[in-house]
């Protein structure tokens, strides 16, 4: 790995103010803004509205930031996998011959640094609002209803942790890998989208696909999130092992990078 | 700069040609770029000018033929053959949410570590220095083509291939630019300039060649290529009507034409020594019918007449 072309890549976004600010509001902003109303709730009427702390809040939180984290990561990957095509410098970076397979390899790591800090910012406050906006249920009920408001370990929030870095880590790579195949921002951005919210929870309820459905890589999250975050969930309704569920996911990292790669290897510049 | 490669070949094609499906962009090539020379590439628009420089870089495959640049085999030595290779193919591109130090950043970081010292010196060279940290957006055309160039110094070239690279500059700009050019092959470097501006292809180059439909049509020096043209010359008399009768009945005398208040004769080409007598007997033929001639002067026969001559002979072929 050359940690030239990994630095050139992340300053390419770095600088990108839009990309930047809308990837703070995404991963950043909606969460603080939530924690923030839900404050103001329990402050205004606390016999009403509960703490928006606690474990109850964690288990919130994690599925916004992974919803609106996934978003910012299709912007953040998608402009890393087209900025020299579309621009027109990808030309000028073959003409130096450096190998093209290396000119690809280096946008992921340099689009997971740019990424990763905002990610990890956002994950931050919803934790520090987990455990600061904790406190008591805000009226009688059961002993494990109560347990939510209840500030979560340390060891949870760090699978927490874990687990939002894999779902946005994997929808970044795999929005590179494919805008980097495509060749267009705005394509791919319209792709991930309508399958991530359209298509992948549809197909998740087609029961006539039965296993075949595994392949689905939300499926695969649903199966690694951390167990005690979702203990009142129902029965999952695509049920594999976390075997499987892990070969998924490499198998999709693995069909877009080589994808995207072989494209970038390819494509006449 | 490294070692000089005088009396080598910076670029070498034999047989090279790259179809698009059955449309023949480039038709057998065989090119021979002089080491240490400004090498003119000439070709109307369309004529396969930057497809030959974009597969020359190995930017898009070859059909067939073989080639290799400052020595090396390509593709297959490709990336040892390029790392002494600048080049601006068609309009220099940037990210222009990037200043233009940021921009040579990121290429230098795709080539040898020594290239990001090379970023200030080529800025300098340049004349960009002072607008360097502003974000490429806000450069004209004309400052981009110098940033375009500026990257191409990162590589500490020994060929620079710079496509149309007088676009956008102002009259001192290309005054400015036709220097760089030779104190660049000065320093023992070769440039291979493609552009459609005949003129300061004339003062810029020493070497020329000359392209259309996809087909080199001709190549060597400037001079040489001029002198293989048409010989002409200009007439001036007291009785252009009756001239313009007679002239053309002399043996190797191709044509005749009136531009103002003088006739443009042109001879037969090939013509060679003998070309002195059939302006003798043109001469001797207007004074016979008294035409007073004024003066007799010997046209210089410019690259571009030439580079004219050639590309609509192949029209009339075709």
């Amino acid at each position: 790995m050359n940690l030239r072309l990994v630095n050139a890549e992340w300053l390419k976004l770095r600088r990108r103010r839009a990309l930047f600010w809308w990837a703070l509001v995404l991963s950043v902003g909606i969460v603080s803004v939530v924690y923030a109303i839900l404050e103001i709730l329990h402050l205004n009427n606390p016999a009403h509205y509960g703490p928006p702390g606690g474990v109850g809040g964690l288990q919130g939180s994690i599925i916004g930031l992974s919803l609106a984290g996934s978003v910012a990561a299709i912007l953040v990957g998608t402009a890393a996998g087209t900025a020299d095509v579309s621009t027109g410098v990808f030309r000028d970076l073959v003409a130096t011959g450096r190998s093209r397979w290396a000119l690809f390899f280096a946008r992921v790591p340099g689009a997971l640094l740019f990424f990763l800090p905002i990610i990890t910012l956002g994950y931050l406050v919803i934790a520090a609002g987990s455990v600061g906006f904790a406190g008591s249920a805000p009226h009688a009920m059961s002993t494990a209803e109560a347990a939510k408001f209840v500030a979560p370990d340390f060891g949870l929030i760090l699978r927490g942790y874990g687990w939002i870095l894999l779902v946005t880590g994997f929808d970044l790579i795999l929005a590179l890998g494919l805008a980097s195949l495509i060749g267009s921002r705005g394509t791919t951005i319209g792709v991930l989208l309508g399958w991530q919210f359209l298509a992948a929870p549809l197909l998740a309820q087609v029961s006539l696909l039965g296993g075949a459905r595994q392949v689905l890589f939300s499926a695969a999250f649903d199966r690694l999130i951390p167990q005690a975050l979702f203990t009142d969930q129902g029965a999952p309704v695509i049920t594999h092992s976390i075997g499987v569920a892990v070969v998924v996911l490499l198998g999709w990292t693995a069909f877009a990078l080589g994808a995207g790669g072989w494209r970038t290897a390819t494509r006449d510049a | 700069m490294t070692q000089s490669m005088n009396g080598s070949l910076a670029v070498e094609t034999h047989g090279l040609t790259k179809r698009f499906g059955s449309r023949i962009a480039v038709e057998a090539v065989d090119l021979r770029v002089p080491s240490a020379t400004a090498f003119g590439f000439l070709g109307p628009n369309g004529a396969g000018k930057t497809t030959l420089i974009r597969t020359l870089l190995g930017l898009t495959r070859a059909s067939s033929g073989t080639w290799r640049i400052l020595g090396r085999r390509m593709p297959e030595e490709r990336a040892i053959a390029l790392r002494r290779v600048g080049a601006i193919v068609e309009e220099p591109r940037f990210h222009p949410h990037l200043s233009g130090r940021d921009n040579l950043r990121i290429v230098a970081a795709a080539r040898e570590p020594a290239a990001d010292g090379r970023i200030a010196a080529a800025l300098e060279r340049v004349g960009l220095s002072a607008r360097a940290d502003e974000r490429v957006a806000k450069y004209s055309m004309g400052m981009r083509q110098r940033l375009g160039v500026a990257r191409c110094l990162l590589a500490d070239p020994q060929l620079l291939i710079l496509d149309e690279p007088m676009n956008g500059l102002d009259p001192a700009g290309i005054q400015e630019f036709r220097e760089m050019v030779a104190s660049l092959v000065h320093e023992g470097r070769t440039v291979f300039l493609s552009s459609h501006l005949l003129d300061e292809v004339e003062k810029t180059c020493d070497q020329v060649a000359i392209i259309d439909g996809g087909r080199i049509l001709m190549q060597g020096a400037v001079s040489d290529i001029a002198r293989t043209g048409k010989p002409t010359v200009r007439i001036r008399c007291d009785d252009l009507e009756t001239s313009s009768a007679l002239i053309p009945l002399v043996p190797g005398v191709e044509q005749v034409r009136r531009e103002g208040e003088s006739l443009v004769v042109v001879l037969e080409p090939d013509l060679g020594e003998s070309a002195d007598a059939v302006v003798a007997e043109v001469n001797r033929r207007l004074v016979g019918a008294s035409v007073a001639v004024y003066s007799i002067e010997s046209e210089r026969v410019s690259l571009e007449q030439r580079f004219l001559e050639m590309t609509s002979r192949l029209e009339e072929v075709g």
